[in-house]
């Protein structure tokens, strides 16, 4: 082998040796919504995670300690101590944009992690505060993981609006290109919302 | 130098083991939990980040890679229904399954991002081994990378089986590092793409057969000693429902699907050089100018790869 041709073997190397390569999904993780209004606007989000079996199982592993199937109270802290805090570094994987800024979360409350027919489902909130009034105002709201560790798919049918009354609304589902993530490559399902406070 | 090379695959095997477990899986927390985020980094970064987004719409495996994951996910989850299924029957067709799946598992999960498809596709174009030794170097990167990633799988389970889930969360520390490196990466990546472009002076005779000759056995195994995390997940839930010996039974047949995909990705890059050589050949005058167009076009490659991810890596 000539020396340009090792050099370019050793540059090949260092393309393989790189953990953002690596980072293809691993965890797939179907997602519920429920969007909830209060008498100022949008008020929060509530969330679920569900597993694949094979995630389950791993948090299963390390997690349910006594093995009784069942998440105890202090299995569940310690579940979201070091099983869940982390995705505050992530923004819960939730991107929620509004005049083309992106929210962001300070802290997830009500955390629960439940095991339901051998799979693991994490449900948990998100505060939105944003206001709204009569004017319309457009919403886009995606669920992802811009690593792509994690595959996060929303559940079309079961995204639901909780307290609407006083509010009409419209969505509709579709990829959004705008929000390209894994090195530009990927679009993701984007819920796009128009919100108004009915007069 | 053999020394510095057992060293080198060792040192690198070691610290894989953090990136393959928690550091790169989001719901694993670094040393310090975090409840809260710093608000006004993130929304300095999240402007940044979707004013380059709206720039960049440019996508040509948006569709591939998702109908992958979509199929990696089925077989995952066939694969868990029938592995618990041979748990409680002890059925000998569900143990074949269970076998044929992780067969199928290693064939498509690597055609996914990784396990040394741009090294064997640089490595076809730069040498010009034969289809046999083509293959076996394909296989051979599998089974390094299948077995790293196995020996990752015990250490996890033993640590989660011995110690608190605490103790397996590790330090977050790669993203700055992977930007320096894709950044090296491209900077020698154009290095090279001068050197191929540029026209060789080549007054002295020897013969090239004896020059370098690539030790590449250390090689092979540094591109595989990073554990593959898909065998890790495997490996791990087998053993979580009490299957281990079937676990590491599995990691032959995810080898042996991992190389198939290796050994076709390998074997199109062989074939290419070699048509595009043969051709060439029949008009002598122009075999100096493809010859060298094929080396150009293996670096311009590593080039763009180079830069794609560093742009990914920084969005």
């Amino acid at each position: 082998m000539t020396k340009t041709g090792l050099k370019i073997l050793l540059f090949a190397l260092m393309l393989c040796l790189s953990s953002k390569v690596k980072s293809h999904p691993h965890v797939f993780v179907d997602v519920d919504m429920t969007i909830e209004f209060n008498d100022n606007g949008l008020y929060k989000l509530h969330i679920r995670f569900y597993f694949d079996d094979m995630f389950s199982e791993n948090l299963k592993l390390g997690f349910d300690k006594n093995k009784n199937r069942v998440f105890d109270p202090d299995e569940v802290e310690e579940l979201r101590l070091n099983a869940f805090s982390n995705l505050a570094n992530y923004n819960y994987f939730i991107h929620f944009i509004h005049k083309e800024k992106e929210l962001e979360f300070s802290k997830a409350s009500d955390f629960n992690a439940i095991i339901k027919d051998g799979k693991v489902i994490y449900s948990f909130e998100l505060d939105i505060d944003l206001p709204v009034n009569n004017s319309e105002e457009k919403y886009r709201l995606a669920c992802y993981d811009d690593s792509y560790y994690v595959d996060a798919l929303l559940n079309k049918e079961n995204i639901k609006f909780l307290n609407k009354e006083g509010y009409t609304f419209s969505y509709k589902i579709e990829e959004d290109k705008s929000q390209a993530y894994y090195f530009e490559q990927l679009y993701p399902e984007c819920i796009f919302l128009s919100v108004k406070k009915e007069l | 130098m053999l020394k510095f090379q057992i060293i080198f695959i060792l040192t690198l095997f070691i610290t894989s083991i953090n990136q393959v477990y928690s550091q790169q899986n989001p719901f694993f927390t670094p040393n310090e939990p975090k409840d809260s985020v710093q608000v006004e980094k993130l929304e300095k970064n999240s402007d940044q980040t979707l004013e380059k987004r709206k720039n960049f719409k440019f996508s040509v495996f948006n569709k591939f890679i998702k109908q992958n994951a979509r199929l990696q996910k089925k077989i995952k989850d066939k694969f868990s229904t029938i592995a618990k299924s041979y748990n409680n029957s002890g059925s000998v067709k569900a143990l074949v399954m269970v076998f044929l799946l992780s067969f199928l598992y290693g064939i498509f999960h690597s055609l996914g991002p990784g396990h040394g498809k741009v090294f064997i596709f640089s490595y076809m174009l730069t040498e010009n081994p034969k289809i046999i030794k083509a293959i076996y170097i394909s296989y051979l990167i599998a089974t390094v990378h299948a077995i790293s990633g196995m020996v990752v799988s015990l250490i996890i389970i033993y640590s989660l089986r011995t110690f608190s889930a605490a103790s397996a969360s590790i330090t977050n520390a790669s993203d700055f590092i992977s930007q320096i490196s894709f950044a090296l990466i491209t900077g020698i990546g154009i290095y090279l793409l001068i050197k191929a472009i540029r026209p060789k002076k080549h007054s002295h005779s020897h013969d090239h057969n004896k020059l370098n000759k690539l030790p590449f056995i250390p090689f092979i195994l540094s591109v595989g000693i990073v554990p593959c995390p898909g065998t890790v997940i495997i490996v791990t839930f087998l053993a979580s429902i009490g299957l281990l010996s079937v676990g590491l039974f599995s990691v032959f047949f995810i080898i042996l699907g991992m190389g198939i995909t290796i050994s076709v990705i390998g074997l199109i890059s062989l074939f290419s050089k070699r048509f595009v050589q043969k051709i060439a050949s029949l008009k002598l005058k122009n075999y100096d100018i493809i010859y060298r167009g094929v080396s150009i076009f293996g670096a311009s490659l590593l080039v763009f790869f180079g830069i794609l991810f560093l742009i990914g890596s920084r969005s």
